[in-house]
């Protein structure tokens, strides 16, 4: 026991797991390793204040650069895993060190889908999920009128709402019927209204046949032959997970199969974070979760683990979204056929044989907590719709 | 510093207030019979953490579900990057 635990991945759920480990008390050697030449930092602010120019760049770390001293945690940063030999217990960077571990926990996130369009390459075409591309497409983004956002989920819904704010003239285009569509027709449209409000032209059910320009990209051509200038276009149609170096574990969709504690089938290989597909008890599947507040529960979770500690009681994962200065909250997993029902126009629930599948909340996040309690539970419908009813008196059934 | 409450002004069990100090607005938590007293102010973007729950020593803010431990201050959970302000609380008659 002296290689100690190599954390592979320096985003949000690495540097969780890492801080964890020494605060419940493991002495040996930890050293985070990240690709990019940044400490840890937490990605939302990328699409929302980072980008607005409201949120330096500081304010976005995960941890001040002096707790990583204190904490006796090596930081090995512009160092990308290439390798991992998990019989040898070796992982290898791409400037050829090799590192020998005790434990291997694979933090090292998504990457962005990269569409096949004509023009992908193009100057003015953005991509967002680093602090390097939110610097970019900020600095386009002071120089630029009209853009066009391709994708109308989180990244693409709340960049819009970003640029908009900005001043810029903004159209986004996407082949399915309406914003954040995974969520159900309901909160689409409630979505759809924000952008409209804001004037956010939305061009749904439509996919992008090409992005125009002789080396900067000056329009976008849908599939249906409209074209629509473009100064800037930022691409956003989701992410894989970033573990094309990783070989000898199990993988589920690309992503680390672990349980709930980060355990994957391999010893000594554990993941989180959006790397991973941890097990889900709520659907029985492994279920990778690309949120915020899973990779603090997950980095935690690994942590004690590692250290034979009892898993923290584990919250419920949840996300949420800003977006033209609205806060969509979201928890549980709901299919196609599970019922709907509205709290008024704040909160909703869905249901599947009566059991609460999942909730969200629009501008009600005290309501939305409580809510959220309720999930697995199967509370009667009618109290559900009673806003005069505190939802924390809500019988669960 | 020292928060004063009047104690007519106090909050019940599980419940909170708030008052102004100097030009802050703080909030008061009564968990097992003490006080305890703490900014108003989620860390990370500001929300009113009176508007949210009290779940035992622990408040959650309304807005992204930050969590503090009202009886350090510390995050306990969730975005806020910093813990929050926390006084002492004298209740008066």
């Amino acid at each position: 026991m002296t290689d100690g635990v190599l954390v592979v991945g320096a985003g949000l759920a690495g540097a969780t797991a890492a801080t964890s480990l020494r605060e419940l008390g493991f002495d040996g050697p930890i050293t985070l390793i990240g690709a990019e030449s940044e400490l840890p930092y937490e990605r939302p602010g990328l699409s929302k204040g980072y980008l607005a120019g409201s949120t330096p760049a500081d304010a976005l770390r995960v941890h001040d650069a002096e707790v990583y001293d204190r904490f006796g945690i090596g930081v090995r940063l512009s160092a990308e895993a290439v390798a991992l030999d998990a019989d040898a217990r070796k992982l290898s960077l791409a400037d050829g060190a090799a590192l020998s571990y005790d434990d291997v926990v694979i933090a090292t996130g998504s990457v962005n889908r990269r569409p096949p369009l004509p023009g992908m390459e193009l100057s003015g075409v953005h991509q967002l999920r680093t602090l390097a591309e939110a610097s970019a497409l900020r600095s386009a983004a002071s120089s630029a009128r009209t853009a066009v956002v391709v994708g109308q989920g989180f990244v693409g819904c709340e960049v819009a709402a970003t640029l908009r704010s900005l001043g810029l003239d903004v159209t986004v285009v996407d082949p399915m019927p309406g914003p954040l569509w995974a969520l159900g027709a309901e909160i689409s449209a409630r979505v759809a209204r924000w952008h409209d409000d804001a004037g956010v032209r939305l061009r749904n059910d439509v996919g992008v046949a090409s992005l125009d320009g002789d080396s900067v990209v000056t329009s976008v051509t849908l599939a249906d032959g409209a074209v629509l200038p473009a100064d800037l276009v930022v691409v956003g149609v989701g992410a894989r997970p970033a573990t094309d170096w990783v070989s000898g574990v199990d993988l589920v969709d690309g992503a680390v199969a672990v349980d709930a504690d980060g355990r994957s089938s391999t010893p000594h290989v554990w993941a989180i974070g959006d790397a991973a597909a941890a097990w889900d008890e709520q659907t029985g599947r492994h279920r990778r979760v690309e949120h915020f507040d899973s990779a603090i529960v997950q980095g935690q979770r690994v942590a004690h683990a590692l250290v034979g500690a009892p898993s923290p009681a584990g919250g419920r994962s949840w996300f949420w979204t800003d977006q033209h200065g609205h806060t969509l909250m979201h928890a549980g997993v709901h299919g196609p056929d599970d019922e709907t029902i509205w709290r008024g126009e704040s909160v909703a629930f869905w249901l599947r044989d009566r059991e609460v599948t999942a909730v969200a909340a629009i501008d009600a996040g005290r309501d939305f907590r409580r809510a959220m309690k309720l999930i697995g539970k199967r509370p009667a419908a009618a109290d559900l719709r009673d806003e005069e009813l505190d939802l924390r008196r809500v019988s669960a059934g | 510093m020292t928060i004063h409450l009047p104690a007519d002004r106090s909050p019940r069990e599980g419940e909170m207030v708030t008052t102004e100090v100097d030009g802050t607005i703080v909030a008061v938590a009564r968990v097992d019979g003490a006080l305890y007293a703490f900014a108003d102010e989620c860390t990370h973007q500001g929300c009113s953490l009176s508007d949210g729950d009290l779940e035992g020593r622990h408040v959650v803010c309304p807005c992204h579900m930050g969590t503090f431990d009202i009886t350090t201050g510390s995050v306990v959970s969730g975005p806020p990057p910093e813990p929050v302000r926390t006084w002492p609380v004298q209740e008066e008659a």
